[in-house]
C-alpha cells in the first residue's frame, strides 16, 4: 500500500443494489467518518470510534480488487460504485485516486449531506458522475437541532453543485423527519431547491427505529433533542 | 428489493447479456426454497462463464455487446414487491445492509462453486482468457480475474450448492 495515496475506513460493503443507489446494479461501499450527527442517523456506527477499530483501511487498489467481481453487472446496467457511509466527500482524494484504477466505465456515485468545506465537493466535480443528497431540511434552525450542525455550509454547496453539475446527475431526498420539521418546512425546502435548479427532488419520510414504542435516536445529543420527543 | 427478488433481476441481466452476444444460457428454475442473498455460488460461476465466453468472442474479433440493459425492466420481470420511492423501507436498508466490514468475511467459501460445462470441455484455454489482446479496452483488466478472486463477499456463508444447483443449465459451446 503506498502511503502517499489515500486509504479508505471501509467498515461494510453491500453488493447487488438496485433502485436505491442510483443507476444500474451498484455496490454501496461504507466509509467511516460524517460530520453530522443525525438524531435518527441510520448508520451511527459511521461515526461511533468504536467502529473505527473495526474497519478495513483499503487502497483503491484494494478496494478494485474487492468490487470487481461486479464489473460486467456494472457495465451491463450502467452501475458502479456508491460511496456512502458516513459522509462520502470526506474521501474525496480517494475517490479521485479509485476512478484512475477503475477507469472511466463505471458510474460513481456519492451520498453524501453536502455538509463538508466546498473545496471537497469541487474536487468531486471531474471524478464523481451522481449525486445523492440527503438535505435534512433547510430551514436552519430544524437542520442544527437535528444534525447538530449548522446548515450554511450546505447551503453554500447546494449553490454551488447546481452550478457545476448537471441537475440530471444529482438526486435530492428531502425527509420528513418526525418530531423535527413539518409539512411547511418540506414544501419550503422543496421550493428552495427548485429555484435552484434541481429537478430530481424526493419527499419521503423517515423510518424511525422504534425502541418499546419510543423513537430511537442518538444519545449524544439528547440534550438537544426537541420536548416532544423527549 | 429482497435477496430473491435480487437474484431473479441478475438472471435477467445474465439471461440479456448472453442473448446479446449469442451465448448459450439455459434458464431453469430455481429449486432453493428459503430467501437468499441475491447471489449464490451457483449465480458467481454462471456471471464468470459470461466472463469467459465474452473474453472468447473479443478473442476471435466480435464485438461485445454488454452495455444498455435496463435494471428498472429486468426488475419489473422479476414482479418483486418494491415499493415507491416515497415509502420504501429500503431506505432503512440503506443503513441496515451495510453489513460491518468483518475480516473474516475475505476466507474463501466453504464450499467451491461449480465448474460451468464449458470448463470442462477445455473450450477455454488459460492463455485465450489472460491474454491482453483478447481483452476488451472499455473492461480491461476489470473482468474475467477469477483466478485472483478471493472468495464472494457475502456468499461466503455456508450455501449448499447441492440445493442450489440446477438453477441455471449452462450448455457448453461445444453442443
Amino acid at each position: 500500500m503506498d502511503p502517499n495515496f489515500p486509504t479508505l475506513p471501509v467498515f461494510g460493503i453491500k453488493r447487488h443494489r438496485m433502485t436505491t443507489d442510483g443507476t444500474g446494479v451498484s455496490t454501496l461501499v461504507g466509509a467511516y467518518g460524517c460530520p453530522l450527527k443525525c438524531r435518527y442517523c441510520l448508520n451511527p456506527h459511521a461515526w461511533n470510534p468504536e467502529t473505527l477499530k473495526k474497519c478495513t483501511n483499503m487502497s483503491p487498489e484494494d478496494l478494485y480488487e474487492r468490487v470487481k467481481i461486479d464489473a460486467l453487472y456494472f457495465l451491463a446496467t450502467g452501475g458502479g460504485v456508491t460511496f456512502g457511509g458516513g459522509e462520502a466527500l470526506l474521501h474525496v482524494d480517494f475517490i479521485r485516486q479509485f476512478r484512475k484504477v477503475c477507469g472511466p466505465g463505471w458510474t460513481l456515485t456519492v451520498e453524501t449531506s453536502l455538509n463538508v468545506p466546498s473545496a471537497q465537493l469541487e474536487k468531486a466535480f471531474d471524478t464523481v458522475n451522481d449525486y445523492i443528497v440527503d438535505i435534512k431540511d433547510l430551514e436552519p434552525s430544524v437542520y442544527e437541532a437535528y444534525t447538530g450542525m449548522p446548515v450554511d455550509n450546505t447551503l453554500h454547496n447546494l449553490k454551488l453543485l447546481s452550478e457545476s453539475v448537471s441537475p440530471e446527475h444529482v438526486y435530492i431526498r428531502v425527509p420528513e423527519i418526525p418530531g423535527y420539521n413539518t409539512k411547511t418546512h418540506i414544501r419550503q425546502s422543496v421550493s428552495q431547491l427548485k429555484n435552484m435548479g434541481f429537478i430530481n427532488i424526493e419527499v419521503f419520510p423517515y423510518v424511525i427505529r422504534q425502541e418499546n414504542g419510543i423513537p430511537k435516536h442518538n444519545d449524544t445529543l439528547s440534550s438537544s433533542l426537541p420536548e416532544n420527543i423527549e | 428489493m429482497k435477496g430473491k427478488d435480487k437474484c431473479k433481476a441478475l438472471k435477467e441481466i445474465r439471461r440479456q447479456i448472453a442473448e446479446k452476444n449469442d451465448i448459450p444460457y439455459v434458464v431453469s428454475q430455481c429449486k432453493y426454497q428459503g430467501d437468499c442473498l441475491g447471489t449464490c455460488p451457483k449465480c458467481e460461476a454462471e456471471l464468470r462463464y459470461l466472463e469467459r465466453e465474452l473474453a472468447i468472442r473479443r478473442g476471435i474479433g466480435k464485438a461485445a455487446a454488454v452495455a444498455g440493459i435496463s435494471i428498472s425492466v429486468c426488475a419489473s420481470l422479476t414482479a418483486c414487491t418494491s415499493k415507491n420511492s416515497t415509502s420504501d423501507p429500503e431506505y432503512e436498508e440503506l443503513g441496515g445492509a451495510v453489513e460491518i466490514y468483518d475480516p473474516a468475511d475475505e476466507t474463501a467459501p466453504e464450499t467451491d462453486v461449480e465448474e460451468p460445462e464449458d470448463d470442462k470441455s477445455g473450450s477455454i484455454k488459460e492463455s485465450e482468457q489472460k491474454s491482453p489482446e483478447n481483452e476488451d479496452p472499455e473492461t480491461a483488466g476489470k473482468i474475467g480475474d477469477e483466478e485472483k478472486e478471493e472468495g464472494i463477499g457475502e456468499t461466503n456463508e455456508p450455501l449448499d450448492t447441492d440445493e442450489l444447483a440446477g438453477d441455471v443449465e449452462i450448455v457448453p459451446e461445444s453442443e
